[in-house]
């Protein structure tokens, strides 16, 4: 190898020196993602090892994420006794937050957090007739509740919400079903509206994406949180309408508004 | 301005101004213990990684000093050069800064590696370590 005496006397000073400590393994994964450390788990035990502990985790978490835990309604991360991987595994999932209107969950390979309003925190025109409107579960829905429409003429559903993002763009969407038995739907367009009470831009996007379980989300418009926000506030105004027809129309579930981070988009 | 002596695994002396020699914390709590009439030996680093390590710590000393003129473009630049290095010596300088406690520096070599296997398959990063170790041995 074209080395000095010096460092053949170091060779034998310190046989196998570049077997790198599971501590340091560590320190270079949490350098890394998520979806990095799971692929990397299958070089060997040392990569598998290191890539569970608390120096990893700690790092791929999100940026406040103490804050979610502290908004959560039931209790995650085991009160502090649950290892940091654990606790991105709970996030991985939708948690509930404030009076249980809101969710997050976090982008499992990423770590980007999504955030949820439920529709139950939606201002619904005629919600409260029985015949109209019901209010059931459905699988696959964010929330345990979601807004079933039976029939309506005046479809009218908006909402307000304020919340903290991270620096990032993100997307707005409506997260909808139609029944198979659905009716209706083919008089008029429905109308989707999107705007912010902060002063911030709304870029308008029109694009429907069927997700798990035949959820589709509606992109309805975009909005840039700019780096020197830390957490930017944000308030959106958004609706959801179908009053021009006139006809009866039924068989939409309504799950909540989303708003994720819009490079998770896979169109 | 007083001085450190440090010795490195084969052997050799280098004397630095005790300021520098005080961003290794693990240097900083030898000089705590055993004070320093003597030289501080440093057995698990060899006097190639050792000079390197003390240049890093000597630019960033000085790059952070009031009235250094600096760019953090230039500092950059100093900090991408200097783990431009092989894989074996940029291994020795992660353990070196492991050991010597240097923090900055660590993250610095812990990143670098973290970038050369983050798209590589897991297949190619085992070989990367074992030849690493291999070029060393």
């Amino acid at each position: 190898m074209g080395r000095g005496a010096g460092n053949r006397n170091l060779k034998s000073a310190m046989p196998g020196a570049l077997d790198l400590p599971e501590s340091i393994i560590a320190s270079i994964l949490s350098h890394t993602s998520p979806g990095d450390v799971a692929r990397l788990a299958l070089v060997n035990r040392a990569f598998r090892d290191a890539g569970r502990t608390d120096i990893v985790w700690e790092r791929m978490l999100p940026v406040g994420y103490h804050r979610f835990l502290k908004l959560a309604i039931s209790s995650i991360g085991g009160g502090g006794s649950s290892s940091k991987r654990e606790l991105y595994e709970q996030l991985c999932g939708h948690i509930l937050i404030g009076d249980g209107s809101e969710g997050l969950w976090i982008d499992r390979a990423t770590a980007a957090v999504c955030h949820s309003f439920s529709s139950r925190s939606l201002a619904v025109t005629w919600g409260s007739t029985a015949e109209y409107w019901e209010w059931s579960s459905k699988h696959g829905a964010r929330f345990d509740e979601v807004a079933h429409l039976k029939m309506v003429c005046w479809l009218e559903l908006s909402g307000n919400w304020k919340l903290s993002l991270a620096p990032g763009t993100y997307t707005v969407s409506w997260r909808l079903q139609l029944d198979s038995d659905a009716f209706g739907w083919d008089k008029e367009p429905v109308r989707f509206s999107l705007a912010t009470l902060d002063g911030r831009p709304v870029s308008m996007v029109a694009r429907a994406r069927t997700v798990a379980d035949n959820w589709v989300e509606y992109d309805v418009g975009q909005i840039v949180v700019e780096d020197e926000d830390e957490l930017g506030e944000v308030e959106l105004f958004f609706s959801l309408q179908e009053i021009v027809s006139g006809t009866w129309k039924g068989g939409l579930f309504i799950d909540g508004v989303i708003v994720q981070p819009s490079h998770l988009i896979v169109e | 301005m007083v001085k450190v002596t440090l010795k490195s695994a084969e052997g050799d002396v280098f004397e630095v101004d005790e300021e520098l020699a005080l961003e290794s914390l693990m240097v900083k709590n030898m000089i705590e213990d055993v004070g320093l009439d003597s030289a501080i030996s440093l057995p698990n680093v060899s006097s190639t990684i050792l000079a390197k390590v003390i240049e890093y710590i000597k630019f960033h000393m000085d790059a952070q000093k009031d009235g250094s003129k600096k760019t953090s473009e230039e500092i950059k630049a100093f900090d991408d050069d200097f783990v431009n290095v092989g894989i074996p010596t940029l291994f020795e300088m992660v353990l070196a800064s492991n050991y010597l406690n240097v923090k900055s520096l660590l993250s610095l070599t812990c990143n670098t590696v973290a970038n050369m296997i983050k798209t590589k398959p897991p297949a190619e990063v085992k070989e990367m370590f074992t030849s690493a170790k291999q070029a060393k041995a």
